[in-house]
């Protein structure tokens, strides 16, 4: 191999991430994990709080309904 | 996706990825805290849109295509870092006495310093960086050899001096 390609691989070689670089983008990807993670309990709460209002309002009906009926 | 599930699995991807995307995102931006942003910006991605991968050199290959994408993009648009200087050869762990010939380097354009660093450094045949890349394996080979004759001609002209 020529001199001057094991040159450039000395010298690319030699470029490292600077360790404060690599804690800070570690410490930034977790917060990124764990916002992403508290969003989606979130929605997972809020979409099974819909859920059981609207069968809640089912079962009202069906009972209001059957109520009628027996009336009749 | 793929799913990262714990803070160990991140410090992994980071201490196994990090220093290779930061070459490379160096290569295309020559600044090291925009390399800094745009391995961050890479992770970021990986984390949000990775697909699934059939291996690490899958992985791998995804991962140099989206940091090189990122850093193209950032250089595009770039308003607030100017190119290489000292403070950030120190930084970057490059000793003094290679400030000469590193700026050579990274004065060289970006589309020969990213083929030849994954042709020499990271490993990678012609095909591979082709398919990497998305250009033709004899565009490859053509920034080989230019890359190699750029550098070639600077050492000529300072052994004459």
């Amino acid at each position: 191999m020529d001199h001057e390609i094991k040159e450039y691989i000395r010298l690319i070689g030699s470029i490292s991430l600077p360790e404060s670089a690599r804690k800070s983008i570690t410490e930034h990807l977790i917060q990124h994990k764990n916002r992403v993670a508290k969003e989606i309990t979130g929605k997972h709460i809020a979409a099974a709080s819909a859920v059981a209002v609207l069968a809640f309002g089912a079962i009202l009906a069906a009972r209001g309904a059957k109520n009628n009926i027996n009336a009749a | 996706m793929a799913q990262i599930k714990s803070e160990e699995e991140i410090n992994g991807l980071v201490n196994n990825y990090g220093p290779m995307i930061f070459r490379i995102c160096y290569c295309i931006l020559c600044n090291s805290e925009d390399a800094k942003d745009a391995v961050q910006e890479t992770f970021l991605k990986y984390l949000t849109k990775a697909p699934e991968f059939n291996g690490e050199e899958h992985r791998k290959a995804w991962l140099i295509k989206v940091s090189s994408n990122i850093s193209k993009n950032m250089l595009m648009f770039r308003l607030r870092r100017e190119a290489a200087n000292l403070e950030d050869f120190a930084d970057i762990g490059i000793s003094e006495k290679d400030y000469d010939d590193f700026e050579f380097i990274m004065s060289l354009p970006a589309k020969h310093k990213i083929v030849m660093t994954l042709y020499y450094v990271e490993g990678y045949t012609s095909k591979e960086i082709a398919e990497i890349m998305n250009i033709s394996e004899e565009a490859v080979r053509k920034r080989l050899e230019k890359g190699r004759k750029m550098i070639k001609k600077e050492i000529e002209t300072e052994e004459m001096l």
